[in-house]
């Protein structure tokens, strides 16, 4: 029953969406928001567990983490247009694999790929990014931790915008420039679980950390 | 505004109903399915054989872009195509994020209350094959469960869009495109990403509840290397060809047909044994000897407890688990020989024959800190080591020939005179022979957990995916006052700090507890709890020309000094204007002293090097594509001394980096070589102390000696070239042979200074479509002379 009313809300949303702005919260200008950019996904695979070092960037800000395979990174609120790359080593000495993939809405976009003991990857979309971005500050971070392979959707904002994706977790959301930089501003994100067992989210604001879990649909936010 | 005319909307509001209809009656007959347990498992293995219309040494690697390989029961004598029902899929491994394709939820664009990005998707995943390491040899895909049935065709899916991608080695002369960067593979006028093979009729059967592996030959061919630097490699034609197995039936005609004709067969083993006692989750897994790197894991068939594994000749730790409340056995240092063995193929004690038991277990968990800060560390990993029931006590020796014959102990009955392995007791640390402290050799890793983002181990799990350390066997709890004599050993890794080793063992109320921890008791237990000594380098990395438009972005990587064990990595950027980065780059590594003991104990660091080696080099981009090799040379510089615990050292920076752009080498093996054990690496002298060598790439090489060449990309300067065995230790690698220094053929430029040329050209690491370009020059690279020695 719960599955049927999740599918019968993401079909009300496209409705909402796309039927001229039916239903939708735009309804004194239906159907004028602006085309942008399918969701940017950065996909860590290869053998389970692999650790590695990454430095994603944008234009305007870039972020360093570390993580093990398996790992989705999202960027929201990166400007446009949005080239974006990533260097990442893989800090093991053996011959496993990592490999990333650069995902846009449905379709992977680019590929790299090493098994060489501390090997690099390097990567880029959307053009040319000759030079990576300045460390993100404020450093805004949602860690979605588990369930493996569980699928959520999320809405995660600041004070003034608020983005909705959908990912496979575990997920790193690296939210850019929150509030305009405020080092104050509040930063929330919505989580409803889709598929598999609770969700397991720490928010991280500079050196500010909250920690949240559950089924269904629940919040958290800092500041 | 953006109205949208009603037939639009028609289509847009339409879809969604029709979304919903496919996504709740496809779940029911998904339901339907599954519960009827009417399926069986299938375990893909990928090999491989790269031709190429011009010279297969042009290109440097080669990959494939995988996403799935499917199976249909269609009747041979028909036509079957991309989109005839009955397809099974085995997709990316689960080491990929599930490999969701969530393709019935489109939004079509994006939308958004207040004009923000908004968009749904998680995309397919694939997984990007190395056929240039998988020539004559094996690589695990995944292993999949999909109905029980006879199947008549076989298909192989590769990304529609990019099929793969190679890199192209330097070329000749000026007709070629730049060498040393990655161009994508683009199908021919014949090419699909649908590659679908009519089987021989009843070919594959798949029992239900059963088990089979399905290794596949991949044979591709590839078009005439680029001739100008923009284009992309014709991929001429993709064949596969299913290898001969103990449960797929003959040999398969397409192996005698081109292009398989030549394939040297797999430098693999196959074993075909049991499981006592096995149950549902039952899996057989391999490792490489003495870590946690799972090399495969196989399901045990519930109804007759058989397995069926296939490995790469050579050494393995094999392991098998059940879950909560059964034991794990172990078995060390196992010897895969060539060729398909069945149960009791072995004499006694069979080191591929096991046996589980129902037995108490336990979950173990802790946390990792900062020795220095306190602060948590994230992405360590942590590995546990267990007994083992059955030891090999014959090392491997490098290279395929000779095969050491293994001399295996029964850990339960030695026999006669022969010593019983300590491994076979326990797994707490020993003093070795040479006076130091280690995990006994032989011991085996059962088990392999990550920490979070604050420090947390294991990562959660789920009802379906336990978290790591979940369901370990406990061990006889000690009596009173006494040490345990049956204990594990728990070491934990992280980038940039001494590895910590810890006894585990299981205290009187039955849970796991580390009493040499040097944690306070917390609920009666002592935790497995990890403070990570480390020092700090602060390092200067310095260019020959400072960047004019856009900052410099440099990697560094420590390594132990006069090795290529690394140890940690980080970024530094060199801004316009300057010729080193501006605030010293703070990296991590372990430290020459270790935290003092408290009073009560103490756990073991693992010493650091006495020196580090530190090399760094410019993250350059060709066009708009960033590039795994750089065109500016590694700044280098050798033997760093290792700083105190908590310290911080500065060591003199390291030697500048000057745009030069590429060069490439070719050689070739000895006999016996390569095999899947080999790597290739380059080492660059340190100016400051020319008799120091610097590794500053590692490559792996082809897996089979019929394809005995490698080709090594690097920014134009001089290297030593070596050829390593990760054979008898992946620790520490065996040199096999070192090529004499090669100065590698330096770029020809084609185009110079100012006004720029026309049209405007780029190259890696100088670029006349940038600003300033004007000033630089455009570099394509040329090859060198191939290495005049096997090595």
């Amino acid at each position: 029953m719960r599955r049927v009313t999740l599918i019968a809300g993401l079909v009300a949303a496209v409705l909402g969406a796309g039927c001229n702005g039916l239903g939708g919260g735009n309804s004194t200008n239906p159907g004028s928001t602006p085309n942008s950019s399918a969701q940017l996904v950065f996909r860590f695979v290869g053998s389970t567990g692999v650790p590695f070092i990454a430095t994603v960037s944008d234009p305007r800000s870039s972020w360093r983490l570390h993580g093990v395979v398996p790992l989705n990174v999202l960027i929201v609120n990166g400007p446009l247009p949005n080239p974006i790359r990533i260097i990442g080593t893989k800090v093991t000495n053996d011959t496993r694999l990592l490999s990333v993939e650069i995902i846009q809405g449905f379709n992977v976009k680019t590929i790299a790929t090493t098994s060489t003991p501390y090997g690099t990857i390097v990567a880029g979309i959307n053009g040319a990014l000759p030079a990576l971005g300045a460390p993100a500050n404020p450093d805004v971070r949602f860690y979605v931790k588990g369930p493996p392979n569980g699928v959520y959707n999320a809405l995660v904002e600041d004070e003034s915008v608020a983005y909705v994706l959908q990912a496979a977790s575990p997920t790193v959301i690296l939210f850019d420039s929150p509030n305009g930089n405020s080092e104050t501003g509040r930063v929330d994100g919505q989580f409803t679980q889709v598929k598999g067992a609770p969700i397991d989210i720490d928010l991280f604001f500079n050196n500010q950390f909250v920690h949240a879990s559950g089924s269904g649909t629940f919040t958290i936010k800092i500041n | 505004m953006k109205h949208l005319s009603a037939r639009w909307v028609a289509v847009v509001c339409l879809t969604p109903v029709l979304i919903l209809i496919a996504i709740l009656f496809g779940d029911i007959k998904r339901v339907l399915a599954q519960s009827g347990s009417v399926k069986g498992t299938v375990q893909i293995a990928f090999s491989a054989v790269i031709n190429s219309s011009v010279n297969n040494l042009n290109f440097q690697s080669v990959q494939l872009n995988v996403i799935s390989v499917r199976l249909n029961p269609h009747k041979s004598t028909e036509n079957v195509t991309d989109t005839t029902p009955g397809w099974q899929t085995i997709s990316v491994p689960s080491g990929t994020t599930a490999g969701e394709t969530n393709t019935s939820v489109s939004f079509g664009t994006n939308f958004g209350p207040n004009g923000t990005t908004v968009g749904i998707g998680m995309g397919r995943t694939e997984m990007a094959i190395n056929l240039s390491a998988l020539q004559g040899s094996v690589q695990l895909f995944n292993t999949g469960k999909i109905k029980a049935q006879t199947y008549n065709w076989l298909e192989l899916v590769l990304d529609p869009s990019t099929p793969g991608s190679v890199i192209s080695q330097c070329g000749g002369n000026t007709a070629s495109g730049e060498g040393c960067i990655t161009y994508p593979l683009q199908f021919s006028s014949t090419g699909s990403s649908s590659i679908i093979l009519n089987l021989a009729p009843n070919s594959i059967t798949l029992t239900r509840k059963t088990s089979i592996l399905l290794p596949i030959a991949i044979a591709v061919d590839l078009g005439a290397p680029p001739t100008q630097s923009n284009q992309t490699v014709l991929l001429n034609s993709v064949n596969i060809c299913p290898l001969q197995t103990l449960t797929s039936g003959p040999l398969p005609q397409c192996l005698s047909t081109p292009p398989f004709l030549n394939f040297p067969g797999l430098n693999a083993g196959e074993i075909q044994d049991t499981v006592d006692g096995s149950v549902k989750k039952t899996t057989v897994n391999a490792e490489q000897v003495g870590t946690g790197n799972v090399i495969a894991s196989v399901p045990v068939n519930t109804s007759d407890h058989s397995y069926d594994i296939v490995l790469p000749t050579g050494n393995y730790d094999l392991y098998v688990r059940s879950g909560s409340g059964h034991t794990i056995e172990a078995h060390s240092n196992v010897f895969v020989p060539a060729g398909q063995f069945s149960a009791g193929s072995f004499p006694s004690p069979d080191p591929f024959h096991f046996s589980v038991t129902t037995h108490d277990t336990s979950n173990l968990s802790g946390k990792i800190v900062d020795n220095c800060t306190g602060s948590a560390i994230s992405g360590a990993t942590f590995e546990l080591f267990a007994p083992p029931s059955i030891v090999n006590l014959t090392s491997p020796a490098p290279g395929v020939s000779p095969t050491p014959t293994p001399n295996y102990v029964d850990c339960a009955s030695p026999g006669p005179g022969t010593p019983t392995p300590a491994a076979c007791t326990s797994c707490a640390l020993t003093t070795n022979s040479s006076g130091g402290t280690q995990i006994p050799d032989n011991c085996v890793v059962i088990g392999t957990a990550s920490s979070d983002d604050i420090g947390n181990y294991p990562l959660p799990g789920s009802t379906s995916v336990k978290p790591a350390f979940n369901g370990i066997p406990k061990l006889p709890a000690p009596s009173a006052s006494q040490t345990p004599t049956e204990q594990y050993a728990l070491e934990a890794i992280a980038p940039g700090y001494n590895t910590e080793i810890l006894n585990v063992n299981t205290n009187k109320t039955g849970s796991f507890e580390c009493l040499s921890s040097g944690f306070n008791k917390k609920a009666g237990i002592v935790p497995c709890n990890f403070s990570m000594p480390r020092g700090e380098l602060d390092i200067t990395a310095s260019v020959a020309q400072a960047p004019t438009v856009n900052n410099d972005n440099v990697l560094v990587t420590a390594e132990d000094s006069g090795t290529f064990t690394g140890e940690n990595v980080g970024m530094t950027a060199i801004q316009v204007g300057n010729t080193s980065n501006l605030n010293p780059l703070p990296l991590f590594v372990p430290a020459n002293s270790t935290p003092t003991p408290n009073s009560t104990a103490s756990p073991y660091y693992v010493p650091a090097p006495a020196a580090y080696d530190i090399f760094s080099s410019v993250q350059d981009l060709f066009g708009a594509v960033p590039q795994t090799t750089s065109g500016h040379t590694f700044g280098v510089l050798s033997a760093v001394p290792a700083p105190g615990l908590c310290a911080t050292a500065t060591p003199a920076p390291l030697s500048t980096m000057a745009c030069v752009g590429h060069g490439s080498v070719s050689g070739s093996f000895q006999p016996g070589f390569p095999d899947q054990d080999t790597l290739i690496v380059a080492a660059k002298a340190d100016p400051a102390a020319p008799a120091n060598l610097v590794d500053v790439i590692v490559n792996q090489a082809p897996q089979a000696a019929t394809f005995n060449q490698f080709a090594v990309c690097a920014p134009d300067d001089t290297y030593t070239i070596t050829h390593y065995e990760t054979l008898p230790s992946p620790a520490s690698p065996t040199p096999i042979a070192s090529a004499p220094d090669i100065a590698l053929t330096a770029p020809t430029q084609i185009g110079l200074g100012s006004p720029a040329p026309t049209p405007l050209c780029h190259s890696i690491c100088s670029d006349f479509t940038q600003p300033s370009g004007s000033t630089n020059a455009c570099w394509l690279c040329l090859a060198s002379s191939p290495l005049p020695n096997p090595l």
